[in-house]
């Protein structure tokens, strides 16, 4: 008998879900678990691809035959990473992202909720699985926002909610044209690209629109980005860590998805370029008026999320591996710099960075992993995000010439800013902001475990990098 | 074995059980016995349901007393309406002024959905929809003097709705001379009596089913009724007219054509369900009473179902009907808490603020059944609305489902102010779930999650329902 892996990693969560809904105690630490439980799996997955040398697996299960939907679940080399990096994030943001230890019961089965979510939504093999477990990541962090956020808390889930149920909507629209024109009434999303060469090229066209539309809002890009400097912002340390982690790698992995299976996405490519680089630019110079720490982390969100659309946009290997070890990278680096910044509000109860002065006197470890996060996030040696920026501006030089390498001073403009905040709010020797309050184990547990996995992938790209297929693009 | 699957023997059951309800209700008034009517009332009413569902299950058709037809159709509605009408029954055994009456009007509610789902006739069909709302305002009425303007509300809509369908009943004569359930006339242009009579069918059956320009009723019946009735109904009587809309166009006017291009009841259902969604959606949006949100809501769920029925094909069929029995009971299982909370006094948006700290299971329910309206997934709404919009792109009208999908977006809207308001952090004081509404709404809970993660019992079943009747 085979072990169906990749539904366990779907059932064990629910099964924990469950769990912490009779239970209701010992909450926490069952959402730990299940996010062990899913680090293992994946580790494990990863390990025998590594053996394997190849990362391709599927499994399909009965659904709703009468319909013509099964329930696949797949995993290639795209999933396998992104899978990596959210199973880690999650594993840290139930260890250490409720950082008061209060509702433990709801935010653990939100978290597990959202888990359920993310892995289902990465994993999931057929168009149709991946649109319910959109929604459920989706509804899991608008609770997040909405119950256990900060005091602007409602607008803030209001307007998330109502730009991700529009993405939604546009995704459900485009599926049911893929549905409907696809010989056989396949969703398959392993053969997307030839199931779109047999649609009617109109067809082709609406579809990759309506798609581009939902994942752009998700990503978010600039025109459509404006959800998420609140959401991130008034959501709970646990719903930052993993909107900004995690989250917005659905609309990556989407664009991911689509531009290397329709074949019409080379000619919306340069169009699509332009957009990401405004928007990286647009971000950075929205960074500069931000006082809110929070909110300065949600803007290089967006940066980071632009440059990588703007790599999946070259359309050649370099590009696109790079773009998904960006993803891989800013995942990681996002998450460790919430939770830093969630610590920080926690021991000064403060987050205006013009009022936070020389907090490196009371909370030395967090400052310096703060400052560790932005080393990675402008891609310093030795973390990920710089091999990601390698391989992502290497691809742009291919694709666009030294043209391609402008959304790369957004990058620089982003790293004077954030060293010159840090340097005025943490590192001030002038006064001193006093702590209120200390950190516990477990929060440095989550440092630890992030930081090692930014240096470990900055260091030894080719666990990742030896098994790219050349031939995908 | 034989004698089980017998047809004439399950019929027979199933009309016994529903005299024998009226009979035991109306001792139950006498001996004012309220246990004696909750019980008979459930047990008979399941006895009911079970062998309908043999009846769906053996798969035959079977014509008894001339007027009644039992196939997969019925048996499937009066598998499900049934279980309803007994959830209706269990809430209301605590909440009802007078219990008795309250049960046999109930039990004329369960006569009149049995003459609309099995009937072969348009007869029946009139006499069903007839005592369905006319039990439901004397419902209402029982219940006191403040009662009197949802009830008269109610018993004029109805009466209207039965002179304009008796009307159309008269135009039909001529084309389908004993009234039977089946194709009036093939699709030649001229029979202007016939049009008229399905124009003035639809008029009829709108009224009841609150479709967009006869729907003003709609609010003001729910807000005026008591909740436990508000969900009778939203839960049945509308559903029933859907039935009768079922059996009506798909089956008597299936070819009607007017001028020769598209099928006149396909038309005109277009126009109704993008009118009743858009209608319902907007006007939910400015709500601020809860059962008025609940009503507008409830319109544009209508304007849903219509999608499917003006597809005018299988797969749109099928959807109707499931999306039918996906709201019921999502209705039913928001309005037992609603009525929970009045009886509390807690009436306006205002009032469900912090409704997680006065009881946790009642608020998470309530959104759980508010995201299924709005079709998220993994909840039986969304299954019921893939399948609606996929019915109309496959009708090629990719225009109508852009239009139920902007509408399912834009009632997220108001869906969401509910859920803002439930989770806001507020000193309340804590307090326990009924027993009997417990039962309803987790009853109605573990139908909405089943049915949405697992959907396919419900949709062969519906397949089943639709192959019954879509091109007799």
């Amino acid at each position: 008998m085979v072990i169906p892996f990749l539904l366990l990693m779907i059932i064990f969560p629910a099964m924990f879900l469950g769990l912490i809904l009779a239970l209701r105690r010992h909450a926490g630490s069952l959402a730990v678990l299940s996010g062990l439980v899913n680090f293992i799996i994946t580790i494990y997955i990863l390990f025998e691809s590594l053996i394997s040398g190849s990362a391709d697996m599927t499994e399909s299960f009965r659904y709703i035959p009468s319909l013509g939907i099964t329930l696949d679940l797949r995993v290639n080399l795209f999933i396998l990473v992104l899978l990596l990096m959210s199973s880690a994030v999650i594993l840290v943001t139930a260890l250490s992202g409720n950082i008061k230890r209060e509702r433990e019961v709801l935010s653990s089965a939100l978290l597990v909720l959202f888990q359920i979510g993310a892995t289902g939504l990465f994993l999931s093999g057929n168009l149709f699985v991946f649109f319910i477990f959109w929604d459920i990541g989706v509804i899991a962090p608008f609770f997040m926002i909405n119950v256990l956020g900060s005091a602007n808390r409602k607008k803030a889930s209001y307007k998330f909610i109502v730009y991700e149920i529009f993405a939604s909507a546009m995704l459900l629209l485009g599926i049911i044209l893929v549905y409907f024109y696809s010989p056989g009434h396949s969703l398959n999303l392993n053969q997307l690209g030839t199931l779109a060469l047999q649609m009617p090229a109109y067809i082709q066209h609406y579809v990759f629109f309506l798609f581009f539309i939902a994942f752009m809002i998700n990503m978010p890009i600039f025109p459509l980005h404006s959800w998420l400097p609140d959401a991130h912002t008034e959501a709970s340390t646990q719903g930052s860590m993993v909107l900004s982690g995690v989250l917005t790698k659905f609309g990556g992995f989407g664009m991911l998805i689509i531009f290397t299976s329709f074949a019409i996405a080379k000619a919306y490519a340069p169009y699509v370029a332009v957009i990401s680089a405004v928007s990286a630019f647009y971000a950075v110079f929205l960074i500069m008026q931000q006082t809110d720490i929070k909110r300065i982390v949600a803007y290089t969100t967006i940066i980071e999320m632009s440059i990588i659309m703007f790599s999946i946009t070259t359309l050649n290997n370099f590009g696109v591996y790079g773009a998904l070890y960006g993803m891989l990278a800013h995942g990681l680096v996002v998450a460790v710099m919430f939770l830093s910044a969630g610590v920080i509000e926690h021991v000064f109860f403060e987050r205006n960075v013009n009022v936070l002065r020389g907090i490196a006197f009371g909370e030395k470890l967090t400052s310096y992993v703060f400052l560790a996060g932005i080393f990675a996030v402008t891609g310093v040696p030795l973390t990920a995000s710089f091999i990601a920026d390698v391989l992502m501006f290497i691809g742009a030089i291919n694709a666009f010439g030294y043209i391609g390498v402008i959304p790369l001073f957004s990058l620089v403009l982003l790293g004077g800013f954030l060293y010159f905040v840090i340097n005025r709010s943490f590192f001030s020797t002038k006064e001193h902001t006093s702590a209120v309050d200390f950190m516990g184990f477990r929060q440095k547990a989550g440092y630890f475990i992030l930081l090692a996995l930014i240096l470990a992938f900055g260091v030894m790209p080719f666990i990742i990098l030896r098994m790219v297929n050349y031939a995908l693009i | 074995m034989v004698i089980l699957f017998n047809m004439a023997y399950l019929s027979f059951t199933i009309v016994s059980a529903l005299v024998l309800m009226v009979v035991t209700n109306l001792v139950s008034v006498f001996v004012k016995s309220k246990k004696l009517a909750l019980v008979s009332t459930i047990t008979l009413l399941f006895a009911a349901s079970i062998a309908s569902f043999i009846i769906m299950l053996s798969g035959g058709s079977f014509i008894f007393i001339q007027v009644f037809q039992a196939d997969a159709f019925s048996a499937l509605f009066f598998t499900v309406f049934p279980v309803a009408i007994a959830f209706i029954a269990l809430l209301s055994y605590d909440y009802s002024a007078d219990f008795e009456t309250f049960s046999v009007l109930l039990s004329f509610v369960a006569v009149g959905v049995f003459l609309v789902t099995f009937a072969y006739s348009l007869i029946p069909i009139l006499v069903g929809l007839e005592v369905v709302s006319l039990s439901s305002s004397f419902m209402i009425i029982v219940n006191g003097k403040k009662f009197v303007e949802p009830a008269v509300k109610l018993f004029l809509l109805s009466a209207i709705s039965i002179a304009i369908f008796t009307f159309a009943l008269a135009m039909l004569l001529p084309y389908d001379s004993k009234l039977v359930l089946e194709l009036a006339g093939t699709s030649t242009i001229g029979k202007y009596l016939l049009g008229l009579s399905l124009i003035l069918f639809a008029g009829a059956l709108s009224l009841d089913a609150a479709a967009f320009p006869f729907n003003l009723w709609v609010p003001d019946v729910y807000e005026g009724s008591p909740a436990n009735i508000t969900a009778l109904i939203a839960g049945i009587n509308k559903k029933v007219s859907f039935v009768a809309i079922l059996e009506i166009f798909v089956v008597v006017f299936a070819a009607y054509k007017f001028l020769g291009s598209s099928l006149l009841y396909s038309d005109i259902f277009l126009v109704l369900s993008v009118f009743t969604m858009f209608f319902g959606n907007l006007l939910a949006l400015v709500q601020k009473n809860i059962k008025r949100l609940f009503a507008y809501s409830s319109i544009s769920q209508a304007g849903y179902i219509f999608i499917g029925i003006s597809v005018a094909s299988h797969l749109g069929v099928e959807a109707s009907i499931f999306y039918i029995f996906a709201h019921m009971f999502m209705i039913i299982g928001a309005f037992a808490i609603v009525m929970w909370l009045e009886s509390k006094h807690l009436y306006t948006l205002d009032d469900y603020s912090g409704l997680n700290g006065i009881n946790a299971f009642a608020a998470i329910s309530l959104t759980i059944f508010m995201l299924s309206m709005a079709g998220i997934p993994p909840l039986v709404g969304f299954v019921g609305k893939f399948l609606l919009f996929s019915s109309s792109v496959y009708g090629n009208d990719v225009a109508l489902a852009l239009i139920g999908i902007i509408n399912s977006f834009i009632s997220i809207y108001y869906y969401a102010k509910v859920i803002n308001q439930i989770f806001l952090k507020k000193p309340v004081r804590k307090s326990n779930l009924d027993r009997n509404v417990a039962i309803v709404v987790s009853l109605c809970l573990i139908f909405v999650i089943f049915f949405g993660v697992y959907p396919q019992p419900l949709i062969n079943a519906s397949s089943l329902a639709a192959k019954a009747i879509v091109g007799i």
